[in-house]
């Protein structure tokens, strides 16, 4: 019975592990892609002089970046981080087929 | 991820500190160093007294200069020394951009009476340190600005996360309990990191929009086209220099005497308000001359006039200040620099840099001693990434100053005809570096540190020695002639040298009762805890 539980236990360790090593991709990669991604965004929906809008974007690409791997390492379960990301991907890909 | 919003932080801000923090504590250190950047370059040019040519010979002596050796350059730029941080006048070329990229850049400091290359030793200077701090060495900027901008990131994600781990944020303020092992360690972690918070805000945030046109190009790539010449489109554009938007019109026309200028200057801003003079296609028809005033608050954009290059005529007049998003960005990158502080805010910057060091040294350090306890009890010994950690940790905190130190004494002892000399410099420095994260691989890890703080005040302390021995500038001299260049870095070893003498000699302390009222040398390893 001992063998089978720490057996579970250390399934466990291992998915944990795992899932450690997915949010940090998600941080790493996808926070970038969605701080450029609304970076890029923003300089085509804002009413601004083209050189005033892509210095803003640029001034709030980290901001946008630093919040959204805060983002993934505070969500509590991986199944809603995951379901976040894919929320915001779709978001994202409607405003971009609007604008 | 954790089960609470704050373990989650603070999980985070554990490993997202511990794993760049000896790449931080680098740029840290080197990056604060370089606040006095021109006091150390003058201190590594011990032969070259501070310029005082007018303007005007310092126009025409880098005009000679440039004509004869940078005929084809895309532009030129004249670093004059009525600027406070250039202490010998300073010229660069650039060639023109190939495949959209920047093109190749030299630079040269000149002596405005002969117009002849400035004759001193070859050095790599408080500059070559200074840079050090985001290009790294060894590597080309494609790949530090990467490598800088990704450490910068974690730090930025580390200081969020810590914030909103940190519960007590007023109580902090007055909060240390020293001697208390692992406690004292947090306390000073946390009262630095909240007294500074506001500096090491602004100067990580500041770092990271140094390099946001190389990390997230696209979003000007998007609107602009990509590569130097859309950049710099975009730069002129937003600056509203439209005088600077024209292209090389092919025919070569002479290039104005630019000390014809300095009466214009002198008219609208006063005497010795220069800063800096730059030529775009110099010797073109359509030459433009730039050139800036010096600055006068955090806003790095100054004044500027734009003149025509082969007439002279006044084109346009631009106020430092413009549109907000370009004054937001300008004010970053001008509180990051800090060229316009004077000498008390000098030192104050130097002060919270010197906090930010200790504050990623003490949690570098935090992490160890909290886990050492569990790990010295292990039958295996320690594993292998605490051992790391452990290593690291020496080899960095104390074993870069070494290094620095290094770094200083080759400048003076380094043969003066000895071929790349300005390599060897910088060789020296990481050759001793690399020699101190590998000390602790010979040496029990509570003696390295008491050993490497000791080799690092020895070396600060030999420093004026060593200046006072091989030039006519020694602190003695320097003091009585009110040489204060030099005489305040004399005294800025001697205080580190103090520094680190008195870390060592607590530590020692530390280590011997222990050793003598316990066995074994890993009761000693715990004590040293406290390093």
């Amino acid at each position: 019975m001992s063998k089978s539980a720490s057996k579970n236990a250390g399934q466990e360790l291992a998915l944990y592990r795992w899932q450690v090593f997915g949010r940090i991709l998600i941080a790493v990669l996808g926070g970038y892609l969605f701080a450029l991604a609304v970076g890029i965004l923003l300089t085509q929906i804002l009413p601004l002089p083209r050189g005033s809008l892509v210095m803003s974007a640029v001034l709030a690409s980290f901001a946008l970046y630093a919040t959204a791997i805060i983002w993934v390492f505070s969500v509590k379960s991986f199944r809603t981080l995951l379901i976040g990301v894919a929320g915001t991907l779709i978001l994202l890909a409607l405003v971009l087929f609007l604008v | 991820m954790k089960n609470g919003f704050r373990q989650s932080m603070a999980w985070l801000h554990t490993w997202t500190g511990l794993v760049v923090g000896w790449v931080l504590f680098f740029v840290f250190v080197t990056g604060n160093l370089g606040r006095f950047d021109g006091e150390i370059d003058q201190w590594m040019k011990p032969e070259a007294p501070v310029q005082t040519a007018s303007v005007a010979q310092q126009l025409s002596a880098a005009q000679a200069r440039l004509q004869a050796r940078a005929q084809d350059a895309e532009r030129w730029t004249v670093y004059l020394t009525t600027n406070r941080d250039t202490p010998h006048l300073r010229i660069r070329s650039e060639e023109p951009p190939v495949n959209g990229k920047r093109g190749k850049r030299t630079e040269e400091y000149l002596d405005p009476a002969t117009a002849a290359p400035l004759e001193a030793r070859a050095t790599g200077g408080g500059q070559l340190l200074y840079k050090m701090h985001y290009a790294l060495h060894y590597m080309p900027r494609s790949v530090s600005d990467w490598l800088i901008g990704i450490c910068s990131m974690f730090m930025l994600v580390a200081i969020v996360s810590g914030v909103i781990t940190h519960k007590k944020i007023f109580a902090d303020f007055f909060t240390f309990r020293p001697g208390k092992g692992q406690r004292s360690w947090l306390d000073l972690h946390a009262v630095l990191a909240v007294l500074t918070l506001p500096f090491f805000l602004m100067i990580t945030y500041s770092g990271l929009i140094f390099l946001v046109f190389t990390l997230f190009s696209s979003i000007l790539g998007s609107n602009y086209g990509f590569g130097e010449k859309h950049r710099q489109e975009f730069n002129n554009e937003l600056a509203g220099r439209e005088d600077l938007l024209v292209e090389p019109f092919g025919t070569a026309v002479p290039l104005i005497d630019l000390n014809n200028l300095v009466a214009v200057l002198d008219e609208r801003w006063g005497q010795n308000q220069v800063s800096t003079v730059e030529v775009i296609y110099p010797g073109d028809a359509n030459a433009r001359v730039r050139v800036s005033r010096n600055m006068e608050s955090p806003l790095r954009s100054t004044d500027e006039l734009i003149f025509n290059g082969t007439t002279g005529e006044l084109l346009s007049e631009q106020p430092a200040s413009g549109v907000a998003p370009r004054n937001i960005y300008e004010t970053l990158l001008g509180l990051h620099e800090s060229l316009f502080a004077g000498w008390t805010l000098r030192w104050l910057y130097f002060l919270s840099g010197l906090a930010g060091a200790i504050i990623i040294a003490s949690g570098l350090i935090l992490w160890v001693v909290k886990r050492r306890p569990k790990q010295i009890k292990q039958k295996s010994g320690p594993d292998l990434g605490f051992r790391l950690v452990e290593g690291l940790n020496v080899g960095t905190i104390a074993g870069l100053h070494i290094a620095i130190a290094a770094y200083f004494l080759a400048n003076r002892l380094l043969p003066l005809n000895l071929p790349s000399r300005v390599d060897w410099e910088a060789n020296i420095m990481f050759s001793v570096w690399l020699l101190a994260l590998l000390y602790p691989l010979i040496r029990p890890i509570a003696r390295a540190w008491i050993e490497q703080w000791t080799l690092a005040a020895a070396a600060f302390l030999l420093l004026p020695l060593v200046n006072a021995l091989t030039t006519e500038r020694g602190l003695n001299q320097s003091l009585a002639a009110g040489d204060w260049a030099f005489a305040g870095f004399d005294l800025t070893c001697i205080a580190a040298a103090g520094i680190f003498a008195a870390i060592a000699i607590h530590l020692q302390r530390r280590a011997k009762p222990a050793t003598a009222t316990t066995h074994g040398v890993i009761p000693g390893i715990a004590r040293e805890a406290n390093a």
